[in-house]
């Protein structure tokens, strides 16, 4: 499974966390790569996901398009491409 | 072979936005279809079974909504198996299954991961 | 693999009109095709004829259109979401009386590229693909 989610709001961030569980992939698309620049939040999201053995990346371009930089080696950074294997790879989406 | 299992999930309000009546719109669809169908309310979404919804009187110099929150009721007649409603977000809204226009099955986070996983398709509104 | 796509987000007040092409064209080009993309609630929007962005602008529309005739992919409008926002076929503004001079001029505002049908045609599409992906 793979989720995608705008960040608007610190909340929002974790909202998908009840559907994801083991296995599952969390995909940070759009605006939900700006979460990358609150290293607290982020780091609270990251603790959650990995006690669950859930993975977090974040799509490449949206992360240029921004200016994010990836300090986090927790979250693997994909293309469009690296996007289409996610969905390949996981049997369904939930976008968020 | 048994019918697909679909779970609709409403996370947003009624009357701010259109979510509400084009997510029934697709359950009313995935029923037709005979699919295995359920729908989970979450976050501001449970807001959409809250009982005592006033549209006001009807009045032709006014601008109306129409209470379509009506045919959550409705939906078994159409074949769609359960709803279920976080009960987090019940309590966080301070609400309780009392308040509810329909019966709804209660389910907690732990639970809503079985659920997804259980489904074939997920359709998030 | 088969993908269907569905999409929800408003053009220009989402991504993601931009986020679903760059998806699609890297799923085509990985081997994979695109069953349909289906445009529902706000995604409507992004089948408007008369969207017109500035030329150096990203022109979602005009994209989609290209996308679907180089990969013979169906765009598909959801009919009741599209009515609502006022997206319509030629056929749709002549069949409510609402084209400013209906007998000569029938101006749909869905272009023509998109095709305007029911919500069962996305479930049809959900069962017949391999995987669904919704972009907000």
């Amino acid at each position: 499974m793979v989720i995608n989610r705008s960040w608007h709001e610190q909340v929002a961030l974790f909202e998908p966390l009840c559907f994801a569980q083991s296995g599952d992939t969390i995909l940070l698309l759009e605006d939900a790569v700006l979460a990358m620049q609150s290293p607290i939040t982020l780091a609270s999201f990251l603790a959650k996901c990995q006690a669950n053995q859930i993975s977090v990346a974040a799509l490449l371009d949206d992360c240029r398009l921004r200016g994010i930089d990836n300090k986090y080696p927790q979250i693997d950074l994909v293309d469009y491409t690296g996007y289409v294997d996610l969905v390949i790879a996981h049997d369904k989406q939930v976008a968020w | 072979m048994s019918a697909k299992k679909y779970l609709y999930v409403i996370t947003k309000a009624p009357y701010s936005n259109a979510a509400g009546i084009e997510a029934l719109d697709a359950i009313l669809i995935g029923a037709s279809f005979e699919l295995d169908v359920s729908v989970l309310f979450l976050h501001n979404g449970v807001f959409q079974l809250k009982d005592n919804q006033d549209i006001g009187v009807k009045d032709s110099s006014l601008p109306n909504v129409k209470q379509f929150t009506k045919t959550y009721k409705a939906l078994e007649d159409f074949g769609v198996n359960q709803l279920y409603v976080q009960d987090q977000s019940l309590d966080a809204r301070g609400l309780s299954e009392s308040d509810l226009i329909v019966p709804a099955k209660l389910i907690d986070s732990q639970s809503i991961k079985v659920l997804v996983s259980e489904h074939d398709q997920v359709f998030t509104f | 693999m088969n993908v269907n796509i569905l999409v929800t987000g408003a053009l220009y007040s989402s991504q993601s009109a931009y986020s679903a092409l760059r998806f699609c064209q890297a799923a085509v080009a990985a081997g994979h095709s695109i069953s349909q993309v289906f445009f529902y609630q706000d995604g409507v929007t992004q089948a408007n004829l008369y969207s017109l962005p500035l030329d150096d602008e990203f022109d979602a529309v005009n994209s989609w259109v290209r996308f679907s005739q180089q990969t013979s992919t169906p765009l598909v409008v959801c009919v009741s979401a599209g009515e609502r926002r006022g997206l319509m076929s030629d056929e749709q503004v002549l069949e409510h009386h609402l084209g400013r001079n209906a007998a000569i001029d029938s101006n749909g505002s869905a272009h023509s590229q998109f095709s305007v049908a029911g919500l069962g045609v996305l479930h049809q599409a959900s069962l017949d693909s391999e995987r669904m992906v919704t972009f907000k």
